[in-house]
């Protein structure tokens, strides 16, 4: 008995040194919530938000005894306000999920960059434009985690029931690309009077204002662009700019295939007509054909609504548009190395290729195209036929992406208000598409460029 | 120092101090640089400053004369009442006050919706098509004001019926053998009696009413077309949204002078003594 006490002891004693080299450490966290479905949440049970980041937290200390994760979940609302405050008041978390990435972090020196930690496996695997928004200045910043932002600006969803009923075949695979001519014959055959009341009772698709990525997605179906090449200036009051919003303007005015009050609408307005069948069209990707069986689930929607996924119709001389974007974690500035060391470590255990993957029950594609390949989304499958093929439509759809809101590292935020007020004239038509896009274009340079 | 000096001190005077004293400088993350008046500058160079300006003033003169016109009518109506029914319908009165303003936005964001809201189903007996109150530049800022002045004005209606419950009644009944009428009653006599009140009731409403901001961010986010952009939410965006804490130092300084001498306007005007 004796002799065991003394070969722990030995082997303790053995250890010692090892546990010497790594100081105990703390890690801070913040993320906003995100209800991942956790391996070890109960059968049945509706992730709350929180559990992921527990989850995350406690396996990764499991690997790192030595490490404590503190983790905060951060809402969605106030998000910016708050991580910004605790930026000026010197106090942010060491890892931080970027909600709203502002590219004058890394320039005041406020972030690691991430380039002596990604392997040349990493920059391989991670899709392009993922890793390219965290890049201010040639060196990156984000490890790059979740790809799209539910799809929106990226893709349409189709309600399949409405466009049978209208006796439009939805466009073919196998990326279902369509045109603009295409487009307008089959929304003039999905606004419909099903009664001949002199109403209609389903529009073809919706505009809203303060959408702002759909919106832009639409004004780009002509070659517009919000900021030219050099990244320089706003040029969207260009002849291609102006003929696509006049274009959308005449959607609802002219054709009556898009419904009025566009110009008091948001995002949510359009899924909620897509979803209580008021339109045929709606916008997002896989994310929001999830969204329907959540809204179903919740009572918010009575019935359920077969959907496929297409990508914007294009001009043929400009070919296919979406917008790419994804998102990921940073870390902040850190005084000691070994820290620094475990904070990275911890952004790559959160985007590795095995853990990148619980982004699926949330039916969101990653930023790793190793994980992408093993998605499948089946508890979706009751919204729409085939599963992987409509995956394979986004993603092919988003393969057309496009330097959608100018270079990564240029922040436009101050001019963004002034293109929701740009969309809200030309669709209220208290400006002219000319006049509003004019109006965008000067206030937009002013406030990003000085100019 | 007396603690409650010390908590005004810690959570009024040097907020204050450091605000004025972030005006005059260009404040990142990282670092402070002192640069004179170029933020004041700027806020003067702001398109949207002017129009927040604009529209604050307009918002803060409607709703100031309504609610208080409101809450007059409405105290001058209860006085007469006896004390526990009087004191039902100022509790009725002033819940709105002890309600939360977002709560109450929401509630208005509801009535104002333009496909299933309450407003567009009533006017809609009347074969008025639905209009989107909110989201139309002529409505926008009027459809808050409604809002406010239906909501606002519970306090007011107890601070001026504790001032007309002041007055004598004797000079009623003396102006009435005289042979006055109601309104030149209250024209001559009361109105001139209860301008202390008045007079704090106008001076500190429109302070209030000039930051408005939580239902501007709640329901408009300053649209449509900057037609709801007010003050306090352009500070907002300047110190939360883009974190320039100089720039939105210096919009605040500007909206305290302003209603410093809104303030000292109202006082020379309506700061008479009264004594009965």
């Amino acid at each position: 008995m004796r002799r065991s006490a003394l070969k722990v002891l030995a082997a303790l004693l053995a250890l010692t040194p090892v546990a010497a080299a790594q100081p105990e450490i703390e890690l801070t966290w913040w993320i906003n919530p995100w209800r991942i479905v956790t391996p070890d949440l109960p059968e049945g049970q509706s992730p709350t938000g929180e559990e992921y980041a527990r989850y995350m937290s406690e396996r990764f200390m499991e690997l790192h005894p030595n490490v404590t994760v503190h983790y905060e979940l951060v809402p969605n609302a106030g998000f910016g306000e708050k991580v910004t405050t605790a930026i000026f008041a010197g106090n942010p978390p060491d890892v931080l999920k970027d909600l709203d990435w502002n590219p004058e972090w890394a320039r005041e020196g406020l972030l690691e960059p991430i380039d002596p930690y990604l392997t040349d496996e990493d920059r391989q695997d991670f899709l392009p434009y993922a890793l390219e928004k965290g890049n201010v200045d040639g060196q990156h910043y984000i490890w790059p985690w979740n790809n799209s932002n539910n799809g929106m600006g990226s893709t349409l969803l189709l309600n399949t029931a409405l466009f049978e009923e209208a006796g439009v075949e939805v466009p073919p695979l196998p990326d279902r690309s369509w045109t603009i001519d295409e487009f307008l014959a089959a929304a003039e055959k999905l606004t419909m009077d099903r009664d001949g009341d002199g109403t209609t009772d389903v529009y073809a698709i919706t505009f809203a204002a303060r959408d702002t990525e759909n919106m832009l997605a639409w004004l780009m179906r002509f070659g517009a662009k919000l900021i030219n090449d050099e990244g320089t200036a706003f040029v969207l009051n260009s002849e291609e700019g102006v003929r696509a919003l006049q274009f959308i303007v005449d959607l609802i005015y002219e054709y009556g295939y898009a419904p009025r009050g566009g110009e008091a609408l948001d995002v949510y307005g359009t899924i909620e007509n897509l979803h209580n069948g008021r339109a045929a069209i709606g916008y997002g990707g896989i994310y929001e054909i999830g969204r329907i069986d959540r809204y179903l689930k919740e009572g918010r929607i009575a019935d359920p609504i077969d959907v496929v996924i297409a990508p914007f119709p294009h001009d043929p001389e400009v070919g296919p548009i979406a917008y790419q974007t994804s998102g990921g974690f940073v870390v902040f500035k850190q005084e000691d190395d070994y820290k620094r060391e475990m904070a990275m470590e911890f952004a790559r255990f959160l985007t590795s290729r095995e853990n990148i993957k619980m982004l699926e029950s949330l039916l969101y594609i990653t930023a790793r195209r190793s994980a992408n390949a093993e998605l499948d989304f089946a508890n979706v499958a009751d919204y729409t036929d085939d599963v992987p093929t409509e995956v394979q439509v986004y993603q092919a759809a988003i393969d057309h992406g496009v330097p959608y809101f100018g270079p990564s590292d240029l922040d436009i935020s101050p001019a963004m208000e002034y293109f929701t007020a740009a969309m809200e004239a030309a669709l209220s038509r208290t400006k002219t598409p000319q006049q509003a896009l004019d109006d965008f274009v000067r206030e937009a340079n002013r406030a990003v460029f000085g100019n | 120092m007396a603690p409650q000096t010390l908590l005004f001190a810690a959570f009024f005077l040097v907020p204050v101090v450091i605000a004025f004293a972030l005006a005059f400088m260009e404040v990142r993350p990282t670092r402070m640089t002192w640069v004179g008046l170029e933020n004041f500058e700027r806020v003067l160079a702001d398109p949207l400053f002017g129009r927040a300006l604009i529209n604050t003033s307009l918002f803060t003169a409607v709703v100031v004369v309504f609610w208080l016109g409101k809450a007059l009518l409405i105290a001058y109506l209860l006085d007469p009442m006896n004390g526990t029914l009087q004191t039902f319908f100022k509790s009725a009165f002033y819940l709105p006050a002890v309600t939360s303003s977002i709560i109450i936005s929401l509630i208005w964001l509801w009535i104002f919706n333009p496909t299933f809201g309450l407003l567009n189903a009533f006017v809609g007996l009347f074969g008025v098509e639905p209009v989107a109150w909110l989201g139309n530049t002529g409505t926008a800022l009027p459809s808050l004001m409604v809002m406010q002045v239906v909501m606002g004005g519970g306090s007011s209606i107890v601070l001026l019926s504790a001032a007309l419950a002041r007055i004598p009644r004797d000079l009623y009944e003396v102006a009435l053998i005289d042979g006055a009428r109601r309104p030149t009653i209250f024209a001559k006599v009361i109105l001139p009696l209860i301008r202390p009140t008045l007079l704090y009731l106008v001076v500190t409403g429109t302070i209030n009413t000039f930051q408005v901001f939580d239902s501007v961010y709640v329901m408009t986010q300053g649209g449509p077309q900057f037609a709801t952009t007010t003050v306090v939410y352009r500070i907002y965006q300047e110190a939360f949204q883009r974190f320039d804490l100089g720039l939105a130092s210096a919009m605040a300084i500007v909206l305290f002078l302003i209603t410093l001498v809104l303030a000292a306007v109202q006082f020379r005007l309506l700061g008479q003594n009264v004594e009965y």
